[in-house]
């Protein structure tokens, strides 16, 4: 059963001057198994919508029903079970003497104890890549990335069939965000969790979401795939958010290749999308040895090196040059953050 | 959660009552509450309620919101107030065994609990209600200053004042969060016997406290590359000055003082 929410609408600080309205007539439906990604500038009611997932919050008017539970009903402690949130800045909730025994915290909380309890704690910790040996250490202890990790496996250690994560991966390094994106994934692809996902980030978002919605002012501003959404920029900016720098790459290159696919959302997808246009002109250009791990990197390089080189003596030079310039620009900037992204 | 506590709330504005310099409000405050501790007769009552109802009504604060300001202590004016009724000496109204409330008893309730309430809503409505935290303790500063001859750390108490009322807030919304968070991860906080329910606050006391020092660490790195080094030549940013409508103030306060003067005269003498 889905998440449903009808004519939600939720203000803080109610009945007094500070009064604000953070949400107005909010209505979704998400379904299960769906990885939806919510974007929205600072303020616009992301975080206190999914706040209304697992009770935190209570309606003001309309309803959240999850899984046919109501999320203002008695059944709260049942719905906690099913939805776990990933609070922004999660390592500030860690409290316990060791490591294990606050990732366990939850499930000992439901009754779980003995061989049950040792696996799932362990099968979480080596899901965010924390070792055995820092299990036994003070959570105070570790740094901030791994206080983060121990955190967010205090979620997946209760197994929720909805995960909703707010802001994961900020202050991750890259290879951390990696790791727990990867893991989420496989719980969402293997085990059908549904996954909300709250971020600022574009390209994270742009890169696993199924489904997007965009917040702004309260209200829903856009619902679709991410292919229709992200390719809204200029609406996307009026809101204050930015799609992924891609985007702006392809639709630089558009004026220069009418037929170019626009929906795309990745690097990866982009460079494929350019070979397959350039495939010709690839030809001419000298190739060099790529780089394993940095193949559609090297690929987008070579391609929109070969888009100028298509380009450049064909185009009327006055009015095309500062379009090439800013297409191969962008490119060594998709490059250089790419270059993991395979 | 903590959405609708009321006392020590600030409310913006900038009626006649915000405007007034905070000494002007502390003394009088003070002051008045000295009074309303010196009233003994429903007159005496009726005046000083009559000023604190200007007040309000000059603060342009809604009444209703002064009003909640009482509510958290009710209980204690209703438990204070029965031992009156029960256990004051004089003609009883009824005699039940033991239980004998007497009309004096009654009096001295009615009294005590008009008492309360024009301290907390003068109190409330003259000070807390129209003067920023900051503003309140930068006048408790100047007004104790004084007492620096005598070695008294004014400023560094004033200091740490500000920084107290400062950080309420924000530790306020910190333990929301944390709460939030462990609700997430199945705690319960009004489950079980007593003990369990203690045990159960561990898991907020621990992070809050945890990020309290933090914080205080980076205040105290924060006020130290600003140069913070005490009182010692140190300027302000709002310089307290007063002004005509102190001089007002004082003035209204002083004539109602003086009428309560007045009427406790005025009781002695018929009374004698």
């Amino acid at each position: 059963m889905p998440i449903v929410v009808k004519n939600l609408t939720y203000k803080y600080m109610r009945r007094t001057p500070f009064e604000q309205e953070a949400l107005s007539d909010v209505c979704l439906e998400i379904a299960d198994g769906e990885f939806v990604g919510i974007i929205g500038r600072t303020g616009s009611g992301k975080s206190t919508l999914v706040q209304h997932f697992n009770g935190l919050l209570k309606p003001d008017e309309g309803s959240v029903t999850i899984d046919g539970l109501s999320a203002t009903g008695s059944g709260l402690k049942e719905l906690r079970r099913k939805v776990g949130v990933v609070f922004q800045f999660p390592e500030y909730q860690l409290f316990e003497e060791t490591v294990y025994k606050d990732i366990a915290y939850g499930i000992s909380k439901l009754g779980l104890d003995g061989a049950e309890l040792d696996r799932r704690v362990r099968k979480a910790a080596g899901a965010v890549g924390i070792s055995g040996a820092m299990l036994q250490k003070s959570p105070f202890e570790l740094s901030g990335g791994q206080k983060r990790r121990a955190a967010i496996a205090g979620i997946f250690v209760m197994e929720p069939k909805f995960l909703v994560m707010d802001e994961p991966g900020s202050g991750l390094d890259p290879a951390g965000r990696e790791e727990i994106f990867a893991y989420v994934s496989k719980l969402h692809r293997d085990f059908g969790v549904s996954v909300i996902l709250v971020s600022h980030n574009m390209e994270d978002v742009a890169r696993y979401a199924e489904r997007v919605i965009v917040m702004s002012d309260g209200r829903i501003a856009m619902d679709g795939a991410p292919r229709s959404v992200f390719r809204r920029i200029d609406e996307l900016e009026g809101m204050g958010l930015r799609p992924p720098d891609v985007l702006y790459f392809i639709r630089a290159l558009k004026s220069l290749l009418p037929g170019i696919d626009d929906g795309i959302l990745t690097v990866g997808q982009a460079a494929a999308e350019l070979e397959k246009w350039l495939a010709p002109a690839l030809a001419r250009v000298p190739a060099r040895a790529p780089m394993a791990s940095a193949v559609t990197a090297q690929a987008l390089a070579r391609a929109s090196v070969a888009s100028a080189a298509v380009v450049a003596p064909a185009s009327a030079p006055a009015s095309e040059a500062p379009a090439s310039a800013q297409a191969s620009a962008s490119a060594q900037a998709s490059a250089k953050g790419g270059a993991g992204a395979g | 959660m903590n959405q609708n506590i009321s006392l020590g709330q600030y409310f913006p504005g900038n009626s006649l009552v915000h405007r007034i310099d905070p000494r002007t409000k502390i003394i009088v405050s003070l002051s008045y509450m000295a009074v309303v501790l010196a009233a003994g007769s429903p007159l005496e009552f009726a005046l000083l309620a009559a000023f604190a109802a200007c007040a309000v009504a000059a603060s342009g604060v809604p009444a209703s919101m002064v009003l909640r300001s009482v509510k958290p202590i009710i209980p204690l004016i209703v438990f204070a107030g029965a031992i009156n009724v029960f256990f004051a000496k004089g003609r009883p109204i009824f005699r039940l065994w033991v239980i004998a409330p007497t009309y004096e008893g009654c009096a001295l309730a009615l009294m005590m609990s008009a008492r309360i309430s024009l301290i907390l809503i003068g109190g409330s409505a003259m000070m807390i209600f129209t003067t920023t935290p900051i503003l309140l303790t930068d006048g408790v500063e100047r007004l104790l200053k004084p007492l620096k001859r005598l070695r008294v750390p004014v400023h560094e108490l004033a200091m740490m004042m500000t920084i107290a009322l400062r950080f309420i807030p924000t530790l306020m919304e910190e333990a929301d969060k944390i709460i939030k968070a462990q609700a997430s991860r199945g705690a319960d906080f009004n489950e079980g016997k007593l003990l369990d329910r203690a045990r159960s606050f561990i898991p907020i006391i621990i992070p809050l406290f945890v990020s309290a020092f933090r914080r205080a660490d980076e205040l105290a790195n924060a006020m130290e590359a600003r140069c913070y080094r005490g009182d010692e030549g140190r300027t302000r940013m709002r310089e307290l000055r007063m002004t005509r409508l102190d001089a007002m103030a004082f003035a209204a306060f002083g004539l109602c003082a003086a009428l309560f003067a007045l009427l406790k005269l005025g009781r002695a003498w018929w009374g004698a």
